[in-house]
């Protein structure tokens, strides 16, 4: 019988057309085609709303998102424990949901329902304001790249239940 | 995020930073005088008209993909009416068969269920319930809450099955679907459609008997689809109906509106022409094509009214939530009635030679009417493209609902009056954009009307 390792979640949000919002969908992409084992990449692209429909018997969330940051430089990337009292404050936590059920309230929720993972991730990067039909910035494909390789980190550690440590 | 201030003796505003539970931007901003209400601003900031710009030139083809991404909550409504509009212009949409008219119809269900779900149980009932937010909620109905989760997740699950993704499905096309789904999937899901219809009826009843619904009755002109007798209820087919003499093709629906613009907000608002506001979504269809109902929601129905204590029509907006709940047993057992009979169909999709053309429909969306309109050129790219969608139809509605609402709450404190106006709203279920959203409430008091200084706290959410 074959022991079934931990199951990790990766969850990007973000919208395709809509200029450096499509990093999500765009780091999904990237993960897909590195196909890692033991990790499920889901694409909620503009509807974040269906996370907690994903959560169940995950024992790890990566969340990718494209966030506006106060403080941060442009394209800088942002790794850090969700509930970490170090996490860079977002100017409303509801910037990165659509139809009300932000990703924040959605882990609070689950949280109260016994639903959350015992480790959740956010990975995103800084952005400028997007509108629909604008292309992607020149920085971004690189930050894609970068993301994914901390998501693939992550996802090895706690597969392999490694001790974490704060990627560089 | 709360800012309140005074701007001079008589003057007031407040401002709420956040409604956390209406999808989009908006501001509501009242002015009283004493008890009279001398304006009701609902200002919403909408994208779709960005869409419209960016459709022109594309290939037709496209058009489904693109308008999927106008919102996430409900991409099919927004695929269903560009494909039927399109099928029109292209000259196929009578040649739509039975097979691909009702897996549109599943599809259609699953987004029915996973949006009305979401809206009614993580949004819409904590208002009820005199909770801040679906979280604080869940400490006390926890158990109701991961059921309602069960149902919204088999509305994905039944999107996912049907067209390849929940989100934003990719196996859509203009003339039915790129490939149809294995029938063993489907029948997989029949136990879980089973279970998820009992435990609805049973929500459903629950919401009935132990909710106190706010007064509000209005004298609406419901707006819905109105299929032909025998082809089911609102959703994918029918002319356009009212409860006030309405009743026109679908062709003729953007005649017999017009659509007008504010200063106060970006999305046009809709009137019916020489007549003025109108309402779409559950209630009005459930108002007026309860007839069409799947035999296990009519049987529900009466069950409903008489906790409820109210016969059809409701003209209450706030039982727009019990409404949705017989909506949602209904796109059930319509789901599971397709899946029994679903075979593997010889042909998934209607191919179309591109030609220049016209065409018009609109479906319901699970908050009401999304009406499409283009015209093509003879190689197929789009010439013009037009989208009603359903929040801005009842945009003129709400206002006069609030205005309503307001003059019945200037004995109440601006936190108070708030909150009642956010619930108010809720009851559309609106969707008004697909960023960042936020409500700011202000409620100005001219003439000394109104005594000040109460102090605002954030609106819910988190």
């Amino acid at each position: 019988m074959c022991e079934v390792g931990p199951s990790i979640l990766v969850a990007a949000c973000g919208n395709i057309m809509a200029s450096d919002d499509a990093f999500g969908p765009l780091v999904a992409r990237e993960l897909r085609q590195r196909a890692p084992a033991g990790i499920e990449v889901t694409d909620l692209d503009i509807r974040p709303a269906a996370l907690l429909d994903y959560l169940p018997g995950k024992d790890g969330l990566i969340l990718i998102d494209a966030v506006h940051a106060p403080g941060l430089e442009t394209g800088e990337l942002i790794d850090i424990d969700w509930f970490s009292p170090d996490r860079p404050a977002l100017i409303n936590d509801d910037t990165m949901s659509t139809h009300g059920l932000s990703l924040a309230m959605q882990l609070n929720l689950a949280k109260q329902l016994d639903l959350l993972p015992p480790r959740v991730r956010l990975i995103a990067v800084a952005i400028e304001p997007v509108s629909v039909g604008q292309p992607i910035s020149d920085h971004l494909p690189r930050s894609v790249i970068a993301a994914a390789d901390l998501a693939s980190h992550y996802a090895t550690l706690w597969t392999n239940h490694l001790p974490e440590q704060q990627h560089a | 995020m709360n800012d309140s201030k005074k701007n001079n003796e008589s003057t007031r505003t407040i401002r709420v930073g956040a409604l956390a539970r209406v999808e989009g931007e908006g501001a509501l901003h009242l002015v009283m005088n004493g008890d009279q209400v001398e304006k009701v601003h609902l200002e919403i900031y909408e994208p779709p008209r960005f869409y419209e710009a960016f459709l022109r030139g594309r290939d037709f083809k496209e058009v489904p993909d693109i308008t999927a991404r106008i919102c996430g909550i409900c991409p099919v409504a927004y695929q269903m009416g560009s494909c039927h509009a399109l099928e029109k212009a292209m000259g196929v949409f009578d040649e739509l068969t039975p097979e691909i008219n009702a897996l549109r119809d599943l599809l259609y269900c699953g987004e029915w269920i996973e949006s009305h779900v979401l809206h009614m149980f993580m949004l819409h009932l904590p208002d009820f319930l005199g909770y801040e937010s679906a979280i604080s909620m869940a400490e006390d109905h926890g158990d109701t809450v991961k059921q309602a989760l069960r149902i919204k997740k088999l509305g994905n699950t039944l999107m996912d099955t049907v067209a390849g993704r929940s989100v934003h499905p990719v196996n859509v096309c203009v003339g039915g679907f790129y490939k149809a789904p294995e029938p063993q999937a489907m029948k997989d899901l029949l136990p879980e459609l089973d279970a998820c219809l009992d435990l609805m009826c049973e929500l459903t009843l629950f919401l009935a008997e132990h909710i106190t619904y706010p007064n509000l009755v209005r004298d609406y002109e419901f707006v819905c689809l109105n299929p032909e007798i025998g082809d089911g209820y609102p959703m994918n087919r029918g002319g356009l109906i009212s409860n006030k003499g309405l009743h026109v093709s679908q062709e003729a629906f953007g005649k017999a509106i017009e659509e007008i613009h504010v200063e106060h907000s970006t999305a046009l608002q809709s009137i019916i022409k020489d007549r003025g506001e109108y309402l779409v979504g559950p209630l009005a269809r459930l108002n007026l094509r309860p007839d069409a109902l799947h035999p296990r929601a009519k049987e529900l129905l009466p069950k409903v009214c008489k906790l409820i204590g109210q016969d059809l029509p409701w003209c209450n907006n706030f039982l727009s939530l019990p409404a949705r709940g017989i909506e949602v047993v209904h796109a059930l057992a319509l789901s599971a009635e397709i899946i029994r009979n679903y075979q593997l169909p010889k042909i998934s999709r209607i191919p179309i030679t591109p030609r220049a053309g016209w065409g018009a429909h609109g479906t319901e969306a699970p908050r009401g009417v999304c009406w499409h309109e283009y015209e093509t050129e003879a190689d197929g790219s789009i010439k013009m493209a037009h989208i009603v969608p359903p929040t801005s139809q009842n945009q003129i509605t709400i206002e006069s609902d609030l205005r309503e609402l307001a003059r019945l709450l200037v004995d109440v404190t601006d936190e108070e009056a708030a909150f009642r106006c956010e619930h108010l709203i809720r009851n559309y279920d609106p969707c008004i954009s697909c960023s960042v959203h936020f409500l700011k409430f202000t409620r100005d008091w001219k003439g000394g009307g109104k005594p000040a200084s109460v102090p605002i706290a954030t609106a819910g959410g988190d």
